[in-house]
């Protein structure tokens, strides 16, 4: 592995292979981790964050999923497809045997509400603590605030929830971020901070 | 044994009739004779092959909804609530009971009870039993159909047409293909046929049910050609079982020259295919979905979508409209906007339907190309078969030459990629195995090469991508710079 994570230090290897030694302490440590990160999933040779996506429940809503398939694989992601009409177990199942980073989960028939219930602790009876869960589509039955939507899915325990109109390059990004947070052990990286070369980021704390 | 197209034997009818009543509780309560009683009874103002056959007649298109929720007293309400702006009426089933989760759909229902609202995404009618879709049956003084998109769907026939529903939508690929995943065709052709053989008992008892495929299939850029062609096929295979009244659907594609020359060919194939097939006692008619893709979520640009279906379906002739509302994007509408989309509906059609639309030049090329190639793929279908419909038509979805794009069903090649050209027309992209005539390819090819060019990018799969989401974006075809519109 190229770049190794201690208790107080970052090694990595440069571009030209040099090595590299990084105090965590220091205030760069969060742009190196999150540069890193960033090189991995646009660089193939590398291993890619894996994420494992589907819809959920009785729902045949097939053309979405295409859609995302495609967007998640040009971003540099490991995609897991399960299609549709996926039950929590075979969300779960799937990314147990592919060390997934995240699991998204799409519904676009109404019956989200139900579907998803349990979702959370499924995961973590299975062994899944903490894997990022996201959940997007039309998730309850007719047209109710995206607000009050937002917060019933972040209280079953969802990390981020989307409405079917998002801007799926939106949600890549977010994705990244959320997967480099927590591969790296940070617990969160500023909310609104975009990454940009040569731009202090504020170390939040470091695990 | 593999499942042929022929008439279904009684014996083995009755035999499997047993298992489908016992596969849930509310089964035994359905019983045949007494559904016929039932059925003879309806006034004809309540029957849909009556208000088809008129419909046809005056030249006027039906209007109908979607409409299904999780309890009872509910469902009563919202379709009396929808009733004095439609013509015909829907029960839409919920997606539970679709996959025969009855559990599930029972589920439902206690928890639509605690929160007060419906939690489901349709009526689930198998639960309710004949009871309760009688209850729904009685409470309307129209015609009420069953709208749904289920494979097996065999024990919802029994207890619905026993009820009094006088229309079944639905067919052995049309409810396969888009709505399933794993389930054989083999097994859902074979399930429908048996719906098909329930509705030829009903008619050998004098009781006219109406049965209708589902045209729009994936509701995604579906070029006509390939909807039409499941359209026949689940036509005759109806016909075969002694069904005799056959709705043919289509959904809209956007633009009107192609959607006008979809319906009018898919109402001249059915009659082709079925007279050569030695059919001639059957009433056809035509059913146009109103856009079943991706709707803007500002409701006064979801209107704009709405009444463009409705001009096209009135323009087309149309003998029916199923008909989109302006809570699309969020999925199941309130009472009050089905009722909106209705009311707007109406407007365009009652304007368009004063006026003469003359068949243009381009209208009649557009048919002529959709006749050849269906033409084309059928052939191959029935060649493919040796003869018989069912094996031809289970051959060629394996073959890749039935190819339905977007579609979830593992069955399905989902090799052929649609495309819009330079007009929004619906072309074909990449044609898989599709058997289409040369000089047909060289049609499509160039007319996506022109939008191509035009739009200074290749025709690929981000094209369609940006169509696919383009109505939602307020255009029809997904141009490169499309972004946030006004």
């Amino acid at each position: 592995m190229a770049l190794t994570v201690s208790k107080y230090y970052l090694n990595f290897k440069g571009l030209r292979g040099e090595h590299h030694q990084v105090n965590r302490g220091h205030h760069h440590c969060q742009y190196i981790l999150w540069g890193y990160t960033m090189q991995q999933l646009t660089d193939h040779s590398l291993s890619l964050p894996t994420i494992v996506l589907g819809v959920i429940g009785a729902d045949c809503h097939a053309v979405g999923n295409k859609i995302l398939m495609s967007v998640l694989s040009q971003q540099g992601f490991n995609v897991i497809n399960l299609g549709v009409m996926v039950s929590q177990g075979e969300f779960i199942d799937a990314a147990i045997e592919n060390q997934a980073d995240a699991i998204l989960v799409s519904s676009i028939y109404g019956h989200g509400e139900i579907d998803c219930q349990g979702f959370r602790e499924h995961c973590n009876r299975r062994g899944l603590k903490n894997i990022i869960l996201y959940v997007g589509g039309n998730l309850v039955i007719g047209k109710r605030p995206f607000l009050e939507v937002e917060k019933l899915f972040l209280k079953m325990g969802f990390d981020r929830v989307f409405s079917s109109s998002v801007d799926l390059e939106a949600v890549t990004e977010q994705l990244k971020r959320d997967i480099a947070a927590q591969q790296w052990g940070i617990t969160s990286l500023p909310v609104g901070m975009l990454y940009q070369s040569g731009v202090d980021i504020p170390v939040e704390a470091v695990a | 044994m593999a499942p042929q197209n022929k008439i279904l034997e009684e014996k083995v009818f009755t035999a499997e009739r047993q298992a489908v009543l016992e596969s849930w509780p509310t089964g035994p309560a359905v019983d045949f004779t007494g559904g016929v009683q039932y059925q003879l009874a309806l006034p004809e103002s309540k029957r849909f092959s009556t208000v088809l056959r008129w419909a046809d007649k005056q030249g006027k298109t039906l209007l109908q909804p979607r409409a299904g929720v999780a309890l009872l007293h509910e469902q009563i309400a919202l379709l009396q609530h929808l009733e004095p702006v439609c013509d015909v009426l829907p029960t839409t089933i919920d997606a539970y009971t679709r996959l025969n989760r009855y559990d599930e759909a029972d589920t439902g229902i206690v928890k639509s009870q605690s929160a007060g609202t419906s939690m489901l995404n349709g009526f689930p009618a198998v639960n309710y039993g004949l009871a309760g879709c009688r209850q729904v049956v009685e409470s309307l003084s129209k015609p009420v159909q069953v709208r749904h998109g289920t494979p097996d769907a065999r024990l919802l026939a029994e207890i619905t047409l026993a009820a009094g529903y006088t229309s079944y939508e639905g067919g052995g690929i049309s409810y396969n293909i888009p709505y399933a995943k794993k389930v054989p065709l083999e097994t859902s052709i074979r399930h429908w046929q048996y719906c098909d053989r329930l509705v030829g008992k009903y008619e050998e008892e004098g009781v006219r049910i109406n049965r209708e495929p589902f045209g729009p299939l994936s509701g995604t850029l579906v070029p006509p050609f390939v909807s039409h062609c499941v359209m026949i096929i689940e036509g005759l295979l109806a016909l075969e079982q002694g069904a005799k009244c056959i709705t043919l659907g289509y959904g809209q594609g956007g633009n009107l020259v192609q959607d006008v020359a979809a319906i009018h060919s898919l109402r001249e194939l059915g009659e082709e295919f079925f007279q050569a097939a030695g059919f001639d006692d059957y009433e056809l008619s035509t059913v146009f979905h109103q856009w079943m893709g991706g709707f803007p979520e500002n409701e006064s640009k979801a209107y704009s979508v709405i009444c463009w279906g409705a001009a096209a379906a009135a323009i087309a002739g149309a003998t029916k409209i199923i008909v989109k509302t302006p809570h699309e994007a969020s999925g199941v509408p309130t009472k009050e906007a089905n009722v909106q989309g209705l009311q707007a509906t109406r407007q365009t059609i009652n304007m368009v339907h004063e006026q003469n639309f003359p068949f243009s030049a381009a209208m009649e090329e557009e048919v002529e190309i959709i006749k050849r190639e269906v033409r084309a793929v059928l052939s191959r279908v029935v060649e493919l078969g040796n003869g018989d419909l069912v094996q031809g038509t289970v051959q060629a979805f394996t073959a890749g030459i039935l190819d339905i794009p977007f579609a979830p069903a593992d069955s399905n090649a989902g090799v052929l990629l649609p495309v819009r050209d330079n007009n929004g027309a619906i072309r074909v992209l990449e044609q898989g195995a599709v058997p289409l005539p040369e000089d047909v390819l060289s049609f499509h090819r160039d007319r996506v090469a022109e939008r191509a060019r035009h739009e200074n990018r290749d025709a690929s799969f981000h094209m369609v991508v940006d169509d696919v989401n383009a109505i939602a974006k307020s255009a029809l075809i997904g141009r490169p710079s499309l972004g946030q519109r006004g």
